[in-house]
């Protein structure tokens, strides 16, 4: 099984406070005494065809409706003033603390401006980008995957527009169907804001180990369970509604 | 197509390049030199270039036989050429000059030198194009001076930012005297700057501090400040607030010296053009939604600043520093507006001679202007004299011993008296001492110092207060001059200044820290809104302090009188100016960070 989550609060300052998240880290370490269900998960799929992935119920339902809600909004991803921008704000923090975890993880050197050289990466809901861009600039090499395509589309035009996150691969699929695809395995799965969406979090959690390497790091992210978290989170969620129906969950 | 075979017809621009020890050491020889074509500027060992006396490197430059010069004049490489001695020396550590063939728009270069794009060896399956990005910066500076230049060795210094690729251009020649420092016995060039001890921390920081203290620099410890009416005096001292020196009086070009010897020593790649800058435009704003088919791997550099240079070269940048000077160039053509009040005065400067060695700050505020001395070491001064525009133009032009006795008749002379230096007997007493009153509230005015000789040329710029409404926009940022200019009453213009380096040089690695793109504006306006909380006061208290002064008004006088004499007997409000003044601040680089 897994062999230890470590879960930390994140401090965040008061103006990032909007959406509390808590980032868990999910060290996902080699032992051959017993198989990781990731693993079994890959055997059956590849044994079976593809019998894992039909009865994969983590890839999100996605509506015409909601889609089309979303894709008005799409140039707009980018506006770090604009309906995302609290994904802006939050960013930073985020990418700070991931940034620390895969030093101390990996034992990279964390006083360079590119220490995540050398590592491959994951991010499995990756939006427009937002997470995806500001790992490439710290030297991973890094693929973004999400079910909605014209995030991929947005992401990628945004990505191409400048060299150093020009390299960033962009796949419109879901974690699933590449554990299926025996697709190859990072060093780091990240999901950030992705697991309170999807209708079977193990799975989706065991999609994400299988795309792991055995000594690998899995990081998620999801609103934090504090009373504070709780109201701003379902409270605002009559914005917020707005805003995953926008982001087309 | 058309373009390239017009610059075909130009001569190759030549491109100063300062690249790692290391490489050069490897790499270099006389006939793979040759074979290029290739003129190497190296720097010598002191000790056999000037004969022992500055402490630093100097250059020479060698070309080969068959070198084609640039033909038109002032070009910095003609005069490379003609005046440098044609030897090549064993570097200590060479700067090479390499022709950028704006051709093929290739530059060779070593190997082994650090670039954020080459460094793809684990890339296996996501080839980049790096012969194309030749021309991609991370930042391009514009304005090699003093607060370019501190940009830049700020960004060499910081582990984070010391691999990004810099460029810094600058149109007027480089390399005129940049490396060769003035001999200690020689006069002072009458451009010098007075800093505080805030920006001999973030000089000392960034290690570029001990090059000055090395050269020739005047710390002064004591300042006296009064005006023409003769009713009231002020005197500062450094004890007054625990500290040894007021500031230092350093030149400018000994201050670019030191900071292009670090950023050089730390082998930083960095670009030298010697250019000036024809356009600057911030990135293209397109649709992200529409992709272009194709477009895998390969980038459209649409997500970066563009800088055109008159000679046709076009610089990608993702960061574009403005640090060109008051009539700043670059915050004009990316449509930042500044608000601008000329002061209708000319700020004179020229070294002088003194009857007697003195390290205090003298300064007089006539009706025209103030007029100060500030102490160069041993009986050189440098004079600042902010007058109306026409009495600076005859004073320009009259004779050196015209100009001396003018000098001395507005420091001592004609308008009024000396102040009188009646002190309170509270403060005179021994429980003066005891109550902590300062030690410079207890002195008696004293006359400046006689002027003798006038040893330089005397030069002269307008002066104006200037702020720009908006520091940043997109990859675009304003510094120094640039941004805000301030009358140089107190000497605070190029301080803050180098306060906006360092803190850019601090967000910069905060962006880097997180891979944030050091262009967006997000980033920018944390710099621009701390530098406008320290900038703004100042420049309104300078102003304040140049519109009392310029009224002679009886009121006004007494006013003024009474401001004198409570600074200079109520001495917690002296320290709290003299700390003002003299910037006391935070650390200003992290220093954890630090190399």
């Amino acid at each position: 099984m897994l062999r230890s989550i470590v879960k930390r609060r994140l401090r965040m300052p008061l103006c990032h406070r909007r959406t509390n998240a808590a980032l868990c880290t999910i060290n996902v370490s080699a032992s051959t005494d017993h198989t990781l269900p990731a693993q079994s998960s890959r055997q059956a799929a590849s044994e079976q065809g593809r019998r894992f992935v039909s009865e994969d119920s983590a890839s999100p339902s996605i509506s015409a409706a909601e889609m089309s809600k979303f894709s008005a909004l799409a140039e707009t991803w980018w506006d770090s003033r604009g309906p995302f921008k609290a994904l802006h704000l939050m960013n930073p923090a985020r990418i700070s603390f991931i940034r620390s975890v895969l030093c101390k993880h990996f034992r990279k050197d964390t006083c360079c401006a590119r220490p995540l050289k050398g590592l491959h990466i994951l991010d499995v809901g990756c939006g427009g980008g937002l997470l995806c861009e500001p790992l490439a600039r710290l030297g991973a090499r890094v693929v973004g995957i999400d079910a909605v395509e014209k995030n991929i589309k947005v992401a990628a035009a945004h990505a191409v527009k400048d060299p150093l996150t020009a390299s960033i691969k962009y796949l419109c699929t879901t974690s699933d169907k590449l554990v299926g695809e025996g697709y190859e395995q990072f060093d780091a799965v990240i999901s950030l804001e992705v697991i309170e969406h999807v209708t079977e979090p193990k799975m989706f959690v065991e999609s994400l180990a299988g795309l792991t390497k055995a000594d690998g790091s899995i990081i998620i992210s999801t609103i934090n369970r504090s009373i504070s978290g709780y109201f701003l989170a379902i409270v605002a969620a009559e914005h917020l509604l707005q805003w995953e129906a926008e982001l087309g969950l | 197509m058309a373009m390239r075979s017009l610059l075909s017809q130009r001569p190759p621009r030549h491109v100063l390049r300062i690249s790692s020890l290391s490489s050069i050491l490897s790499s270099s020889s006389h006939s793979q030199l040759n074979q290029c074509h290739r003129p190497v500027v190296s720097t010598t060992s002191c000790s056999t270039a000037t004969g022992g006396v500055s402490f630093f490197p100097s250059i020479r430059a060698s070309w080969g036989t068959d070198q084609r010069l640039p033909l038109s004049s002032g070009r910095p490489t003609e005069y490379l050429a003609r005046y440098l001695p044609k030897s090549f020396v064993v570097p200590f550590s060479s700067l090479r000059l390499q022709k950028f063939d704006s051709e093929t728009r290739s530059m060779q270069h070593p190997a082994s030198e650090p670039s954020v794009f080459s460094d793809n060896s684990h890339d296996e399956t996501f080839p980049l194009e790096n012969t194309c990005q030749k021309d991609v910066f991370d930042v391009v500076i514009v304005g090699g001076g003093m607060v370019g230049a501190a940009v830049g060795c700020g960004l060499a210094t910081n582990k984070l930012t010391k691999s990004l690729r810099v460029a810094i251009i600058d149109g007027k020649p480089l390399t005129e005297g940049l490396y060769n420092l003035p001999k200690i016995d020689g006069v002072p060039d009458p451009r010098v700057s007075a800093l505080t001890p805030s920006t001999v921390k973030f000089l000392e920081e960034m290690d570029a501090w001990r090059y000055i203290s090395n050269c020739r620099h005047a710390p002064f410890d004591s300042m006296q400040v009064w005006d023409y009416t003769g009713l009231g005096y002020t005197r500062y001292n450094a004890t007054d607030v625990g500290k040894h020196e007021l500031g230092y009086v350093v030149e400018n070009k000994v201050i670019l010296s030191a900071l292009y010897h670090r950023i050089q020593d730390l082998g930083f790649t960095s670009l030298i053009f010697p250019a000036n800058v024809k356009a600057v435009k911030g990135c293209e704003k397109s649709s992200s939604a529409r992709v272009k088919e194709g477009t895998d791997c390969e980038t459209n550099n649409k997500g970066l600043a563009q800088v055109e240079l008159d000679d046709g070269q076009l610089l990608h940048a993702r960061l574009v520093v403005g640090a060109d000077g008051g009539s700043s160039k670059v915050r004009t053509m990316v449509g930042l507006q500044s608000f601008k009040k000329s002061y209708e005065q000319e700020a004179l400067v020229c070294t002088l001679e003194t009857s007697s060695t003195h390290s205090r700050a003298w300064q007089r505020f006539l009706p025209t202007g103030p007029v100060a001395i500030l102490p160069m070491g041993g009986t050189f001064s440098n004079i600042v004299w902010s007058t109306t525009p026409s009495q600076a133009h005859d004073l320009k032009n009259m004779s050196d011993e015209d100009f001396v006795a003018k000098v001395n008749e507005a420091l001592v002379g004609s308008f009024g008296p000396f102040p009188s230096s009646h002190i309170p007997h509270l403060l005179a007493s021994p429980l003066g001492s005891f109550l902590g009153v300062t030690s410079s509230s207890r002195e008696p005015f004293e006359p400046p110092p006689h002027i003798t000789k006038c040893l330089s040329k005397r030069a002269s710029f307008p002066l104006s207060l200037a702020h720009a409404y908006k520091y940043a926009t997109d990859h675009v940022v304003l510094v120094g001059d640039a941004a805000h200019t301030v009358h140089p009453l107190a000497g605070q213009g190029v301080n803050l200044g180098f306060g906006d380096a360092a803190t850019l040089v601090n967000i910069l690695c905060e962006g880097v820290e997180v891979g944030a793109d050091i262009g967006e504006v997000s980033l920018l306006e944390r710099y621009e809104k701390k530098q406008r909380l320290t900038n703004l006061p100042m420049m309104a208290i300078m102003d304040g302090f140049q519109r009392a002064f310029s009224v002679d008004l009886g009121p006004i006088n007494f006013a003024r009188a009474a401001a004198f004499r409570a600074v200079q007997f109520f001495s917690p409000l002296k320290r709290q100016v003299i700390s003002y003044a003299m910037g006391e601040g935070a650390t200003l680089i992290p220093k954890n960070f630090q190399l």
